[in-house]
């Protein structure tokens, strides 16, 4: 395992050491950089701000520095936002889409698999349709027409919840649902799949004649074997919630890290680009990491040292 | 002597898009304490469903018991709700399955499978169970039990997982152990381990067995009544001398011939040639007919069950009073041939 973990985190220093680099040679490769504005600067000015900004650096020398500030983890100055850094930015948009997505997770994950489990119990019945049909929704409706739906109805139809902004636990239900709805979606399916394989096989007729009960079935003998494609895609999905989502932060109003990133984009602000791609590059690495790592929990015939059996 | 189990005119069907399969047609038998009976036939006739529904384990849908009792202890398995089958297998009836490899959960270490048994059955705190199951690994010969009963299923060989699958069929000792075809799926030296380790048991423990299995050769050895089952009906039920010795049905002829035997001098084996019938459509007769080489024109008709001798049941035409042959001399015609 020590051995695994160690050769684990080599390749996702590699990883991100590529990550980076692909990232920072992209941006730089578009023509214009972040102080092309429609506002014309003079020479004198862009010359000064592009030295301030070591932008006039060969660019083997800012990559080379930029890389010696990231051991040290500082992800540089913001060049849209002046006074702020890069860590700045990070540590208060993560924060708040860190709390919106946690909560998005523990909608998704725990309703998804209770409505999977649900749906291969009543295979082929009423409820699995409805669970279907409405999964097929989850997955097919964009966020953006569920939110301004959520928003209609909830916010302004029975004045159930605050339409937009951040000012507590209320304000996070509806941005939450249109968060938490696919992944729901997702995980409802591929627990419904897994569970019906799994409620098929050889072993649980074995249990069934052992004298176990249903409920015992479910949860001993069949939902540990059902969940390996269902963790497979929570891991990476956590990630890609929990640092945010722009269409939702952005309809929501949110202050997140997911509407940074996108802003950043259009501003051109290489640092926020880069320092944000890591960042969520840095979290899908390790949670795909705590993947694998889980596995080895679910199905002890999965061995991550490679040495076979036992 | 009151028999602990006996089956009577059990007919189950299975609801498919294709039509009605009648899997088990009119199965009546009984089963007496410490007794051993073997049930033999082909694939598909209806052994491993009889099986399943003592045990309340037939798929429904599309399987239901469409008639017929199931008497264990005076009360009757059909008609009981889950809750009360549930108190019955695996702690009085339980059962060993064709297949080790996959009959053990892969997930779960034996030791928790095992100890499963005594938690459920017998109240027992997890600890307590565990003791037990080392205990029950050690009645059936797996050597270092402490050590196994914290390891996976995919960490066993063949054999052990099914010494394991009968020391978890075993673990309540139950009064019937039903055994579907526990050896098929392993080769042969362990096959005679296997079966040699029911015998034990079935001895010290006189646990009743239901032995299902196409090894004529391992019902010889064992049983002390067989049944032979042709497109879900019993077309033959002796006791076992009797049975080897005086064998009335065409089917079981067949079955006995192509035993390989010692005596014999010829490379290949006789086979029954034909295939079984399709039970979607089963023949209005007979459902041996097409194969049968002695088949006559009454046998469109359904053949009545007809005592050959107080406990030796046949059903065919031959045997009837107004048939022109006398099966023994027809065998003997065959054997020779």
């Amino acid at each position: 395992m020590l051995q695994y973990v160690s050769k684990r985190a080599l390749s996702m220093v590699l990883v991100l050491y590529i990550v980076i680099t692909a990232t920072f040679l992209l941006m730089h490769s578009i023509p214009g950089g972040p102080f092309t504005t429609e506002k014309q600067l003079t020479p004198e000015v862009l010359r000064n701000i592009n030295a301030r900004y070591h932008l006039d650096d060969p660019l083997w020398k800012q990559y080379i520095d930029y890389m010696g500030n990231i051991l040290k983890f500082d992800l540089g100055p913001s060049f849209k936002y002046q006074d702020r850094t890069v860590n700045n930015i990070i540590a208060d948009g993560f924060p708040v889409s860190i709390q919106l997505g946690t909560f998005a997770v523990l909608l998704a994950v725990p309703f998804g698999i209770s409505a999977g489990i649900l749906a291969s119990l009543r295979h082929n019945r009423p409820l699995d349709y409805i669970v279907m049909s409405s999964s097929t929704l989850g997955i097919s409706i964009p966020s953006f027409i569920l939110a301004s739906f959520l928003i209609y109805f909830f916010a302004f139809k029975i004045k159930l919840f605050p339409a937009a902004m951040w000012n507590g636990f209320s304000y996070m239900i509806l941005p939450g649902i249109s968060l938490a709805a696919l992944p729901m979606a997702v995980v409802a399916r591929l627990t419904r799949s897994g569970m019906l394989e799994v409620l098929s096989q050889d072993f649980i007729r074995t249990a069934k004649a052992k004298g176990v009960g249903k409920g015992l079935i479910i949860y001993r003998h069949a939902l540990k074997n059902s969940l390996i494609p269902v963790v497979t895609y929570v891991g990476p999905m956590t990630a890609g919630i929990l640092t945010g989502s722009f269409v939702v932060e952005s309809i929501f109003n949110i202050p997140g890290l997911g509407r940074y990133f996108v802003t950043s984009i259009y501003n051109r602000d290489y640092t926020v680009i880069l320092g944000i791609t890591i960042f969520y590059s840095a979290l899908i690495v390790i949670f795909n990491f705590l993947v694998d790592i889980a596995y080895v929990f679910l199905d002890p015939r999965i061995s991550l040292d490679k040495k076979g059996d036992s | 002597m009151q028999p602990i189990l006996s089956v009577e005119n059990l007919k189950v069907i299975f609801n498919t898009y294709a039509g009605t399969v009648q899997a088990v047609n009119d199965v009546s038998f009984t089963l007496h304490e410490g007794e051993t009976i073997g049930i033999v036939g082909e694939s598909g006739c209806g052994k491993s469903v009889t099986s399943s529904a003592i045990m309340g384990l037939i798929p429904s849908p599309p399987g239901r018991i469409a008639s017929g009792r199931i008497l264990f202890e005076g009360r009757d398995l059909v008609t009981m709700d889950e809750k009360s089958l549930q108190k019955i297998r695996g702690n009085q009836i339980s059962m060993i399955f064709q297949d080790p490899m996959t009959s053990l959960n892969p997930v779960l270490t034996v030791g928790l499978q095992l100890a499963e048994s005594f938690m459920l059955h017998q109240k027992l705190p997890k600890k307590k169970a565990m003791e037990k199951a080392v205990e029950m690994l050690k009645l059936v010969g797996i050597p270092a039990p402490e050590t196994r009963i914290r390891q996976y299923p995919h960490q066993m060989s063949g054999g052990m997982r099914q010494r394991v699958m009968i020391a978890m069929a075993l673990a309540c000792n139950p009064q019937i152990l039903i055994a579907d075809e526990p050896t098929t799926a392993l080769d042969v030296t362990v096959q005679a381990q296997i079966m040699e380790l029911i015998k034990k048991l079935n001895t010290e423990l006189s646990t009743a067995v239901i032995l299902i299995t196409h090894d004529l050769g391992v019902v010889a050895g064992m049983c002390s009544r067989v049944l032979v089952m042709y497109a879900g009906r019993v077309v033959e039920s002796a006791p076992v001398n009797e049975f080897y010795a005086n064998p009335q049905h065409p089917y079981s002829w067949g079955l006995l011939k192509s035993l390989p035997r010692p005596d014999m001098k010829s490379g290949t084996l006789e086979s029954i040639a034909g295939q079984p019938p399709d039970l979607l459509a089963p023949p209005s007769g007979c459902a041996f007919m097409p194969r049968c080489r002695f088949a006559m024109e009454v046998c469109k008709q359904p053949p009545a069950p007809i005592k050959v001798t107080e406990d030796h049941m046949c059903r065919c035409w031959l045997l009837d009073k107004a048939s022109p042959h006398t099966p023994v001399t027809l065998f003997k015609e065959c054997e020779t041939a």
